[in-house]
This record gives C-alpha cells, sequence and structure tokens, in this order.
C-alpha cells in the first residue's frame, strides 16, 4: 500500500537528485572552456597549448623546423619548410576547426574547442 | 496520523545513491579515437568508434605499411609497379600488367570515355612537362613549343589494348599518372583493411580526402570543411555510413611562376592547369569515382561542371569560383551547413545556369 510522502521526504528527495545532477555535471562536463591548438605530428603524439598566452613553439620535422606562434585567442605557423608556403598561407588560426597543415614537416597545427567540433577535416 | 515508514526514506536516498555510483563508476572513454601518421605522400588521419577499445598501435603500423605498398606500386615518377607499366606500354609490345595496376587502368578507362576525355591519366608526360613529377614543384613550364609538341597528338587512355590481363600500348608518349584517382583507391582498401581488424566503425583521411564507414553510435559523423580561400572553416558536412568526400582544388599542389599561380591540375584540352574554379568537391559512395569525379568536374570548369557531374552518376558536388562563390547540386544542398557567408547558386545536373539562393 502507498503512504503519501511527507515534506521531509520530499527534502532528501530534492537533495539526493540535487547531488547526483551536479555530481554528473561535475564528472562529464567538458573538461577547459577555452580553445586550444593541437599539433599534430606523424608518428608523434598530439601535442595541446591553450590559447590563453603569448607563446612561441617550435617543432622539428623532416624538412626543418616549423615556427608556431600563440597569442590570447589564436595561432599561426609563422614559418615551414616548403617553397609553397601553404601552412603560412593559412594565416591566424582562431575559430575551432581552423586548420594549417605542413606536409614537408608532416605536420597538422588545428584549433579545437572544449569538445571537438569534428571527427574529420576535409581540406 | 500517519508516521512515514522507513522504506520510503530508504528508496528516496537509496535510489539517486545508486545512481550516481552507477554514473561515477563508470570511466570517462572519449568517445572516439584518433591517430595520424605519414603514408602516401601525406598526412593520414584515422578516426575509429568507438574510443579506447582498439589497438592503435597495430592499426596505424598495418595501415601505414598497406598504403606504403601503394604509393610506391601507383608512383608516377618513382621506380614500382606502375613505373615498370609505363616502361613496358611505350615499348609496344604485350605484357601482363602487374594486378596492383589492372584495376586502375580499366577504371581510367572507362572513366575517360564517359568524360570526353577530360580525364585522362594517359597524359603523364604532359604533368611531368609542368614540373608536377617531383615532389616540390617548382617549374619552369613547358614552353608553347614543347606544349604544341605535347598536344599535337596525345595519348589516351584507349590507347591501351586490354585482353584480359594482358596489355599492350599503342601510342609511344602514353605515360599513366594516377594522381586523380590514386587516393581513392588507397582510401578504399584502408577501409577493408580497418573492418579485417575488427574496426566497424571509422574514418580513413588521406590528405584531406575522406570516406567514413559505420557510425559513431546513432549520430552521424561530422565532417569540417576547409575554406579553399582561407584557413576557417568554409562549411561542415554530416556523413552517414559509406560515404567518400573528395576535393581536387588549385591550392594542393602548385608554384608561382613571372606573376601566375601554376597548379597541377591540367586540363587535357589547353594543356594548361585549369581555370574558372577554385576546388570542386564531390560526394558519393564511391571514394575511387569520387576522387576521379572531383578532378574531372576541376577541368571541366564553370559552365560544364554539372554536364559531367550528370554523366558520371553523381549527385552530390560543389564547386567554389575564384570570386568565393559556391554553386552545387540540388542534392547537395541539404547535406552542407555553410560557415560563412557565402553567394551560393545551385545548379542542376546538366549544363545550363540555375537558380538563385542567396
Amino acid at each position: 500500500m502507498m503512504r503519501s510522502l511527507r515534506w521531509g521526504d520530499a527534502v532528501v528527495v530534492a537533495l539526493a537528485t540535487a547531488l547526483v545532477t551536479t555530481s554528473f555535471a561535475l564528472g562529464y562536463a567538458p573538461s577547459g572552456g577555452s580553445t586550444h591548438l593541437v599539433v599534430t605530428q606523424a608518428g608523434m603524439d598530439s601535442r595541446h597549448y591553450p590559447l590563453n598566452e603569448n607563446r612561441a613553439i617550435q617543432v622539428e620535422g623532416p624538412a626543418g623546423i616549423t615556427e608556431i606562434e600563440i597569442q590570447p585567442g589564436r595561432a599561426r605557423c609563422l614559418r615551414s619548410p616548403g617553397n609553397q608556403g601553404i601552412c603560412e598561407a593559412a594565416g591566424w588560426l582562431e575559430r575551432p576547426g581552423d586548420l594549417a597543415v605542413s606536409l614537408p614537416n608532416r605536420l597538422m597545427l588545428q584549433v579545437r574547442g572544449a569538445r571537438s567540433d569534428f571527427d574529420s577535416m576535409h581540406y | 496520523m500517519t508516521r512515514s515508514h522507513p522504506h520510503i526514506w530508504l528508496r528516496a536516498v537509496a535510489a539517486p545513491l545508486l545512481l550516481l555510483v552507477a554514473v561515477t563508476g563508470c570511466d570517462r572513454k572519449p568517445e572516439t579515437d584518433r591517430l595520424t601518421f605519414q603514408a602516401f605522400g601525406t598526412l593520414v588521419d584515422i578516426t575509429v568508434y568507438p574510443g579506447g577499445v582498439h589497438d592503435l598501435t597495430r592499426i596505424e603500423s598495418e595501415l601505414s605499411e598497406d598504403l606504403e605498398i601503394m604509393h610506391t606500386s601507383w608512383h608516377a615518377w618513382e621506380p614500382g609497379s606502375l613505373g615498370r607499366t609505363n616502361q613496358l606500354l611505350a615499348l609496344g609490345g604485350e605484357f601482363s600488367a602487374p594486378p596492383s595496376v589492372l584495376p586502375l587502368i580499366e577504371f581510367a578507362q572507362e572513366l575517360e570515355g564517359r568524360t570526353d576525355g577530360l580525364f585522362n591519366p594517359a597524359l603523364g608526360r604532359l604533368i611531368a612537362a609542368w614540373g608536377f613529377h617531383q615532389d616540390e614543384a617548382t617549374g619552369p613550364p613547358p614552353d608553347a613549343e614543347r606544349l604544341e609538341a605535347l598536344l599535337a597528338d596525345p595519348p589516351r587512355m584507349s590507347d591501351i589494348e586490354r585482353r584480359g590481363v594482358r596489355l599492350r600500348g599503342n601510342h609511344p608518349e602514353l605515360q599513366l599518372d594516377f594522381g586523380g584517382m590514386g587516393k581513392g583507391f588507397a582510401v578504399a582498401r584502408s577501409l577493408d583493411l580497418l573492418a579485417d581488424l575488427g574496426v566497424e566503425h571509422a574514418i580513413v583521411n588521406a590528405g584531406g580526402d575522406l570516406m567514413t564507414r559505420g557510425r559513431p553510435g546513432d549520430r552521424a559523423w561530422r565532417i569540417g570543411v576547409r575554406d579553399p580561400l582561407g584557413q576557417s572553416v568554409l562549411a561542415s558536412i554530416e556523413l552517414g555510413a559509406d560515404e567518400a568526400l573528395f576535393t581536387s582544388g588549385d591550392y594542393e599542389r602548385g608554384y608561382e611562376w613571372e606573376g601566375e599561380r601554376i597548379h597541377h591540375v591540367i586540363d587535357p584540352r589547353s594543356g594548361r592547369p585549369s581555370r574558372g574554379l577554385v576546388a570542386a568537391t564531390v560526394l558519393h559512395g564511391d571514394p575511387a569515382l569520387a576522387d576521379a569525379a572531383a578532378t574531372t568536374l576541376m577541368i571541366a570548369g564553370p559552365d560544364d561542371w554539372p554536364l559531367y557531374a550528370r554523366r558520371l552518376g553523381v549527385e552530390k558536388a560543389l564547386v567554389v569560383l575564384a570570386d568565393g562563390s559556391v554553386e552545387l547540386t540540388p542534392e547537395m544542398v541539404p547535406r552542407v551547413e555553410f560557415r560563412r557567408e557565402v553567394i551560393r547558386r545551385i545548379r542542376a545536373a546538366e549544363a545550363g545556369v540555375g537558380s538563385s539562393d542567396p
């Protein structure tokens, strides 16, 4: 036989529900709310750099050194081996999905958000 | 007065706590895994679903080895099966085709006929004359005299006589170059290999051209399409299972010569780099066809690309013009979500200007 809930029961249910909801949100919220630069080089683990401060990065590849410049909210391929300048021509990468590629150095630079916007980039 | 029964309290507290334990007890595995490596002369990016369950080291090892074999076999200017085939074709005698090369020859012969020769992988010498048979093309372009000689009696795929696996070349200038279709074959074979390795849901992306297999759970694959005129995302496209997305663009390989951009997509009619389109994108279930069709549409140019899309059985295609505007087939419209303001026109899959859709 069902018994009617009293106010104390309701408080407990509300508190328990709040506890579960908060735990779920804390446990499953995407980590880091800002965009970051992912540097992927063939045969190596990806490296992630937050786009929150000025920073210069040098990545050595088979064809030489790729220089990457990071400023708050954006990054770019400053110099890279190769006579076509494709990596540099990508300009500032700012929004999730923005991409620069250096094939001579087997390198890909991509801005990603807190959660990945795309499963793959077509270019 | 009714006292609440202890079981009510127990249920009220226990149920959420059990849920909490269940939720926090789960591992936070990534939804998908990605790995990137160099193979087939380009950057290969593999996405597999679900994350955290596949042997990524083995996948990379097996795929890169297989792709390197294909790269060597089909390389247009380095020693390999295709190089040997080109030597034998030039001699004019009958010979047995290497098994790795024969399917590409058959496919190219069929497509050449359907495209009025716009897609013609027999023009390797012309491609080489523009300086694209080296890793870093630098020029110079061929002079007028050389170009005239190359176009006087150009070889065609139909100059290869085929009887089963036996081939004979009937044109001394014929030199195969599968740059406009090899990647499509390679992507298809890589997906088959992934299936052999137990991967049912994946994207194989080779230098930006890609194909899906399966789906990531109950959603579609999300693909970002890079703007050929800049670094940003032009559009997003959702792909289902077994869909290939291939683009041919003037930005992929090329060099500057006396202020002119010389790119690698050569128009067999003029013998010069194609003009009018910056990029042509094809969405199709057959990656080899998508690859070859993208090249064909790029060569066909702004007026004729819908005509050749229809001839190749391509319903979903999109092209970017030099002014940044976009034209697309009606079937492509619902598949594309543009990420920037863009002037777009819908073109039915036949010649003629269609309706505007600003």
